[in-house]
């Protein structure tokens, strides 16, 4: 609420000093829907960006399922472990722009939780996929995102550090 | 003899809609209530945007100064910028559709030009910009996008068993394997089938082609410059994508945005597109509000 009140008192401030100009009135909302959308683009193409968020006009072109899933593993045993409610934004963040540190701060998150409700425990797995359709055989099926080049899991132990798997190459 | 009170106040009502100012106000007020009906997700940027929005529709001096307009903007914008990931593409929409109007009341006695010129240069990226997402991904040209959304969205359901000769039974076992696939418990490499016939994919392939002409061609014609031979044909294309779109899915938020984008481009002799403007507005809302229940109730 602080925050909200700063930023609005501090913008109305400033804009009481725009001048008047009528190119600049005319311009300034066209143009940053232009530079936001523009840059989204590049997000998309770079960042594996989700076209349908960020500010730009991907929406309902491209097919968006995205998901992160999660393991742990004990010394005998791996158990999948359905999605924590606590950890919704960090799950969002981490699908709608599929980088190593969102899955990274997923992952310590579901770390956290694991070690207050299970000390059996020893490891812990996550991935970001997005559904794949083929129109051909009219099929489904879902696709890992790269987190890092050619790694599409991230793999941690109880601790928080991360363990390299050769497999996961 | 019973008939002339109401003519008077038809021709009335109508002289009235022809003046800028109302119109003007319409605009203001209408802009309003799609900022308390689709304000900003995050709880401490929605309090103060909603009592922004509702001080606004009671006192007018407030709704006709720049700075409410820019205030807003800066609120919805902090809250699109803090549910970045989240975040619906209107709600960016709405927060330059603000800016647009602090600047309108900057302008004074030029208002209606200037938002005028922002209406129109909005709609000309907002369809531009999707009409050449759409054209430049190859995966939505071969009609995947529809097809899987035809088969698998829950919104679009009633329209699929409607055109096509598949059944809900069809649907929701292939909801089902797309659920599987999300949230089940094993990484399953394994393509699941999904149930499909000739008619959905004659269906996708011309909603795809439909949407990517149609955002096209309004793009296109706001973009000439402004002259009466296409002037009328803009309008109607444009209620026409409301129409063939919002009914089907209705997004309440962008649909009212553009009926907002087609009322700041009515001139004065565009008394009747001007109501249609109006009435979409209520009616994307309705539509909307009527699904959702639907859907709850379900």
């Amino acid at each position: 609420m602080t925050l909200s009140c700063f930023i609005v008192t501090t913008w109305i401030g400033v804009a009481s000093q725009v001048p008047q100009n009528r190119i600049l009135l005319k311009l300034l909302a066209p143009g940053l829907l232009l530079v936001v959308a523009l840059g989204q683009m590049v997000a998309v193409s770079l960042w594996q960006l989700n076209p349908w968020k960020g500010g730009g006009f991907g929406m309902f072109t491209e097919i968006e399922c995205r998901t992160v899933k999660h393991w742990a593993y004990t010394s005998d045993d791996v158990f999948h472990t359905a999605l924590v409610p606590e950890l919704k934004r960090q799950y969002v963040n981490a699908g709608t722009l599929p980088s190593k540190s969102n899955l990274m701060t997923v992952a310590h998150g579901f770390n956290e939780i694991l070690k207050r409700e299970d000390d059996k425990y020893q490891s812990v797995a996550l991935v970001i996929g997005n559904v794949a359709y083929d129109s051909e055989m009219c099929e489904i099926r879902i696709r890992p995102f790269e987190i890092e080049d050619g790694t599409t899991f991230l793999i941690l132990s109880r601790d928080g550090e991360e363990i390299v798997d050769s497999s996961n190459k | 003899m019973e008939a002339k009170p109401d003519s008077t106040f038809t021709k009335l009502y109508a002289s009235e809609l022809e003046s800028p100012e109302v119109r003007w106000n319409i605009c203001l007020v209408l802009s309003l209530i799609l900022v308390l009906l689709n304000g900003p997700d995050a709880w401490f940027m929605r309090g103060p945007s909603l009592g922004l929005a509702i001080l606004a529709l009671v006192a007018g001096p407030l709704r006709t100064s720049a700075k409410t307009w820019f205030a807003l903007a800066i609120l919805i914008g902090s809250g699109v910028i803090y549910d970045w990931a989240s975040a619906d593409n209107h709600k960016w929409l709405i927060a330059y559709w603000m800016i647009a109007l602090a600047c309108a009341c900057w302008a004074k006695q030029d208002r209606l030009e200037v938002l005028h010129c922002n209406g129109r240069y909005l709609l000309i990226l907002v369809m531009g910009l999707a009409a050449f997402y759409k054209a430049a991904t190859p995966s939505y040209i071969r009609g995947d996008f529809f097809e899987f959304t035809l088969l698998t969205d829950e919104r679009f359901q009633g329209f699929t068993i409607l055109l096509t000769d598949l059944n809900s039974w069809h649907l929701e076992e292939n909801r089902r394997h797309l659920l599987d696939l999300l949230h089940g418990p094993e990484w399953d490499l394994l393509p699941r089938s999904l149930h499909r016939t000739e008619s959905v994919r004659w269906l996708a392939w011309f909603l795809t082609w439909w949407t990517v002409i149609i955002e096209g061609s309004i793009a296109v014609l706001f973009a000439l410059p402004e002259k009466m031979r296409w002037h009328s044909l803009r309008h109607y294309l444009l209620l026409i994508f409301a129409v063939s779109t919002y009914l089907v899915a209705p997004i309440e938020g962008f649909g009212c945005m553009l009926m907002l984008l087609g009322m700041s481009q009515c001139l004065e002799r565009d008394r009747c597109f001007f109501i249609s403007y109006v009435v979409g507005f209520a009616g994307i809302q309705v539509v909307g509000k009527m699904t959702e229940t639907i859907w709850n109730i379900g």
